[in-house]
């Protein structure tokens, strides 16, 4: 093979329709990138906790100070101290809204007013309620914690995870999508370069098809519920609460049923392609030259079924899928495993590799679609060009040829 | 398009499969859970 380009039929930058949509892609990834630095400095980067508690209030929606209610329950409760309940039923009721939150019937059982966890906390829950470091006043308050002043462990927290986890994650997919779509917009697709022919050969079969789109759709399924649930607030709330309500319920469960299909194609992915994807010394090689990826040229880095950019792929899949599924089991069982501090990190760390695994498969699903010509049907017919086997997968092209 | 449609129906049915099992062997909420529930919401995040 030449590398004078003489060959080069079909080159990237051909793909008008692509760069168009291309450059509009990446217009409108730029402008959400600098909604998304404004929101860095818009003051609520950083969670502010909530210091007031609120009610939910009547039909219209508003809420009642925390204050208010708190006064209105002492005044009846006072009432109540010194006549009792009423027999005759003419004490006040309690009300906010439509919801009686204090009757005017004589309470038959004092302890059912308080969870059992409360009121007789077990070595293990009692551990758990002193699950770190925390600065305690004094409070007569009754609630739990009523008197905890300070946890500086679930500040840290709350700084990882909800300031820095959710605007870094915001930035690799946003800024990871948009340098894709920058690519498509000034390179084009990666083409074939010596142009279709009309035969094909068999790339993958029906058991690693079906089984990599149980995984990618599984894949897709818990990153689009998981987005919700991390980014609901952000992306959700600004049209409306019902619909984030109806949203985060239906990405909560969708998020744990869609772990048993994914976590059984990753299994039989790592079945089917290790071996495959084992590291070789052509890799170096290939990842040197970039997969020839910015050159039209059809002399790209040699390479066998699996060229070094899909083993990063494959391996990220592998490693980091199993990290998920590892921290989300423990999610799933909260306490079971884990006390309140561990707990923290391993959500902190299920995030994590969440948001880099997202932008990671952006980037695999813009090369199986739009940005290379050919690659799609290697997963959706299982056939590809010869062509574009012998550029990309020369040395595998070579082996089918011998096994003729 | 087979392999896509036998996977995406695999995962959907895997998935309603896991729904069934999650409210068939659904516990009670579990004293852990409120303990943890009490630890994290009443965590009090004042300064
Ligand atoms: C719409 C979404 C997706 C499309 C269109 C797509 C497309 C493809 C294509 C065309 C290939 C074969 C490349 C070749 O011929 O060498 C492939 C391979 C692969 N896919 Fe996907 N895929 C998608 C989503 C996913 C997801 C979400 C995952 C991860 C769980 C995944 C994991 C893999 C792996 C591990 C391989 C083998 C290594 C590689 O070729 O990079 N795919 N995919």
């Amino acid at each position: 093979m030449s590398g004078d380009g003489s060959e080069v039929r079909v080159r990237g930058r051909d793909f008008t329709g692509y760069r168009i949509g291309g450059a509009i892609a990446a217009a409108l990834l730029f402008l959400a990138l600098v909604v998304q630095g404004w929101e860095l400095f818009d003051g609520d980067a950083r969670t502010v906790p909530e210091v007031a508690w609120s009610a939910a209030g009547d039909a219209g929606g508003e809420s009642i100070l925390t204050d208010e209610i708190l006064r209105d329950r002492t005044r009846l409760q006072s009432q109540r101290f010194r006549s009792g309940p009423s027999p005759d039923g003419t004490a006040e009721t309690f009300k906010v809204g439509d919801a009686i939150l204090l009757g005017n019937r004589a309470i038959d059982d004092e302890d059912a007013m308080l969870t059992e966890i409360w009121r007789l906390p077990d070595d293990e829950s009692g551990s758990l309620l002193r699950g770190s470091e925390r600065i305690i006043g004094i409070s007569s308050l009754p609630y739990a914690n009523a008197a905890l002043f300070e946890r500086p462990f679930a500040r840290d927290w709350r700084l990882g995870l909800a300031d820095v986890v959710t605007h870094v994650g915001a930035f690799a997919i946003l800024g990871f999508s948009f340098l894709l779509a920058l690519v498509l917009a000034v390179r084009g697709r990666v083409p074939i370069a010596k142009g279709r022919t009309d035969r094909t050969v068999k790339r993958f079969g029906l058991l690693e098809r079906a089984n990599h789109w149980l995984t990618a759709v599984s894949f897709i399924m818990l990153a689009l519920t998981g987005i919700t649930i991390a980014y609901g607030r952000t992306l959700i709330l600004p049209f409306g609460e019902e619909l984030l309500g109806s949203l985060g319920w239906l990405a909560t469960w969708g998020h744990a049923m869609f772990f048993p299909p994914f976590a059984l194609g990753l299994t039989a992915m790592i079945l089917l392609w290790t071996v495959r994807n084992l590291p070789s010394r052509l890799d170096i090689e290939w990842l040197r030259r970039a997969g020839g990826f910015f050159s039209d040229d059809p002399d790209n880095p040699p390479a066998r079924k699996f060229n070094a950019g899909q083993k990063l792929v494959y391996w990220s899949a592998v490693i980091g899928g199993l990290l998920m599924i590892a921290t989300g089991i423990f999610l799933m069982f909260p306490f079971w495993f884990a006390d309140l501090q561990t707990m923290s990190w391993i959500m902190l760390t299920h995030a994590l590799i969440a948001v880099f695994l997202i932008a990671i498969f952006i980037g695999h699903i813009y090369i199986g679609t739009v940005g290379m010509q050919g690659a799609f049907w290697a997963m959706w017919t299982g056939d590809v060009d010869r062509n574009w086997a012998e550029e990309h997968h020369e040395l595998w092209m070579h082996e089918l040829d011998k096994g003729r | 398009m087979g392999g896509f449609l036998i996977g995406a129906s695999l995962s959907a049915l895997l998935a309603v499969v896991t729904y069934a099992a999650l409210v068939t062997f659904d516990v009670e909420q579990s004293p852990q859970d409120e303990a943890a529930l009490v630890a994290l919401e009443g965590d009090g995040e004042r300064y």
